[in-house]
């Protein structure tokens, strides 16, 4: 079923919605909350809380592409999970490794309130990333936003795991330059 | 703010990035089979793209011309006289009068930079005193006769009203005299304590030359991450500024690879960042093409000769001048200055260029022009 077929459906309030999403998105929503919590039990109770959140927003949201829509609500809950489960003790999974990767970024500055904090920069990483090349966005957000193992994330790009390696690296050195250039200190 | 709390700043962040660049990947990771983890199988993402290694023609073309400056020097050493280090290039002069000073030295002290000049010319000329090899055969002088040399700087450490004010940041360590660069950098390429410098002197005279741990100011100094401290060491301000100081003098440069050696740079290492720059603009370059670009020139660099600057005749202005920077694993940023035609210095090391073959340095450029 499309898409736009399966947001209508919820917009008719039709409870056949969550099971056609479930069927078509289930298992591609279930690795993403996996990558994040590496637990199977928290993964799927991840995903039904995404169909629950689903529900309730639609509408008034109408979704051009489902599965980008779907796939933030479930990397929201998973790692919101995470960090309520595991607030003093790391739990290894792809997130835990991309936050020390991404420690890099953040300096040792002042703060400022977050949530303005989080929205102005998300709008310098997106303009930053449209300046790079298509190859070093797809890593980076394979990476980081996917995240996928560097493993993983080399083969879909088609490199070798040493070229993901260096050209993350560049790609971090270069969005923390920007960073600082536009006056971000986090 | 909690340090983990930061980063995850940044992945909070990172879910509201444009759709458009998250379904780009979407469909890149599309194609599924299927996996099991745990007691449940999870479909998980696959892609049919073979892995491309990139060919790295230069490593081999490097690795050929190393195995020529090999026999060179080795043909030169059967002849006599050509000692492998060009730091030690001084010592096999048989001429006291007119070798060029030791580095570091009490002789140093008090001479006029243009009398150490002379000797320099000299010395690389080979007028007047020769060291026991025959270097008429250009063949087989090898190119540790064709070696820089920058003297070593005359100080004054007296403790003088504003003199202080008005000297170049500089210190002695280990007889190697330490000049600031003007290069800033983040505390992260701190390595460990060296020693603390003690300031001018209360009673110097130029007799007592180099002493130890004295300079222009007192404070704590560091090594610099990867970088040789035998060339480069650092201090940190008050304000957590970082700032790089170098022994540019009394020392003598045979190849563009003994500066890429004191910095820890290796041509073709992987983890280092890249970015060019003129004036405020800056860009990162991150594209396999660039970046062969750039270790094509990094391996020139490496192999060719070094000159002194004041004897090459190519002027452009400051305005002008690209920089490309590297960035090492470490977070050292590495300054290249590119002076116009096919000169290229290390910007911590400005007496002293190397120059490119035209092709190389010309790709560069139009690299950096686009």
């Amino acid at each position: 079923m499309t898409d736009e077929r399966i947001v209508e459906l919820y917009w008719n309030r039709d409870e056949s919605a969550v099971a056609e999403t479930q069927s078509k998105y289930g298992r591609y929503l279930t690795k993403i909350a996996y990558n994040i919590l590496t637990d199977m039990e928290d993964s799927l109770e991840t995903v039904n809380d995404t169909y629950m959140y689903a529900w309730k927003s639609m509408p008034p949201h109408r979704p051009s592409v489902l599965s980008t829509f779907l796939a933030k609500i479930t990397r929201r809950a998973a790692i919101d999970i995470l960090r309520k489960k595991n607030r003093d003790k790391r739990v290894p999974s792809e997130y835990t490794f991309s936050l020390s990767e991404l420690d890099e970024l953040v300096s040792n500055g002042r703060t400022t309130e977050e949530q303005i904090e989080v929205e102005e920069l998300a709008n310098a990483i997106n303009s930053y990333l449209k300046t790079i090349s298509e190859e070093a966005r797809h890593l980076f957000i394979g990476r980081y936003y996917f995240l996928d193992s560097l493993k993983d994330v080399a083969k879909y790009c088609g490199m070798s795991e040493a070229k993901a390696k260096s050209m993350l690296y560049r790609t971090r050195c270069g969005l923390k330059a920007y960073l600082e250039q536009e006056g971000y200190y986090i | 703010m909690r340090e983990e709390n930061r980063s995850e700043i940044i992945h909070d962040a990172l879910n509201l990035l444009d759709d458009e660049m998250i379904e780009e990947v979407e469909k890149l990771r599309g194609g599924v089979v299927e996996k099991t983890i745990g007691p449940v199988k999870v479909v998980e993402e696959n892609q049919n793209k073979e892995v491309q290694k990139m060919p790295r023609p230069w490593r081999k073309w490097t690795a050929l011309a190393a195995s020529v400056s090999l026999l060179i020097l080795v043909s030169g050493m059967w002849y006599g006289g050509i000692y492998e280090d060009a730091n030690h290039f001084n010592e096999g002069y048989q001429d006291a009068e007119t070798a060029p000073p030791p580095v570091g030295q009490d002789e140093n002290i008090g001479m006029e930079e243009d009398v150490q000049e002379d000797i320099h010319d000299a010395v690389v000329d080979g007028d007047g005193v020769k060291p026991e090899s025959d270097v008429e055969d250009a063949n087989m002088s090898g190119a540790q006769n064709k070696a820089v040399t920058i003297p070593a700087l005359k100080v004054n450490l007296k403790k003088e009203d504003d003199l202080a004010a008005d000297m170049v940041g500089l210190f002695i360590y280990e007889g190697r005299c330490y000049v600031q660069t003007c290069e800033y950098m983040a505390k992260d390429v701190i390595g460990e304590y060296v020693c603390t410098t003690t300031g001018l002197i209360d009673e110097w005279t130029e007799k007592d030359g180099y002493v130890e741990l004295a300079g222009s100011f007192a404070a704590d100094i560091y090594t610099v991450k990867g970088v040789d401290s035998e060339f480069m060491l650092c201090t940190v301000y008050d304000d957590g500024v970082v700032e790089t100081f170098t022994h540019n003098n009394g020392i003598s440069i045979n190849r563009g690879n003994e500066i890429l050696e004191w910095l820890g740079f290796e041509v073709g290492m992987e983890n280092y960042a890249v970015f060019c720059s003129k004036g405020n603009a800056c860009v990162n370059l991150v594209s396999e093409e660039a970046l062969d670009i750039v270790d094509k020139f990094f391996a020139n660099f490496s192999e060719n000769e070094a000159i002194l600057r004041k004897d090459i005749s190519a002027s452009i202005n400051d305005d002008d001048i690209y920089h490309l920077t590297i960035v090492t694993e470490e977070g050292v940023p590495l300054r290249f200055e590119l002076l116009g035609d096919s000169y290229v210095s290390y910007y911590g090391l400005d007496k002293v260029c190397v120059k490119l073959d035209t092709e190389v340095y010309k790709r560069v450029i139009t690299l950096l022009e686009n």
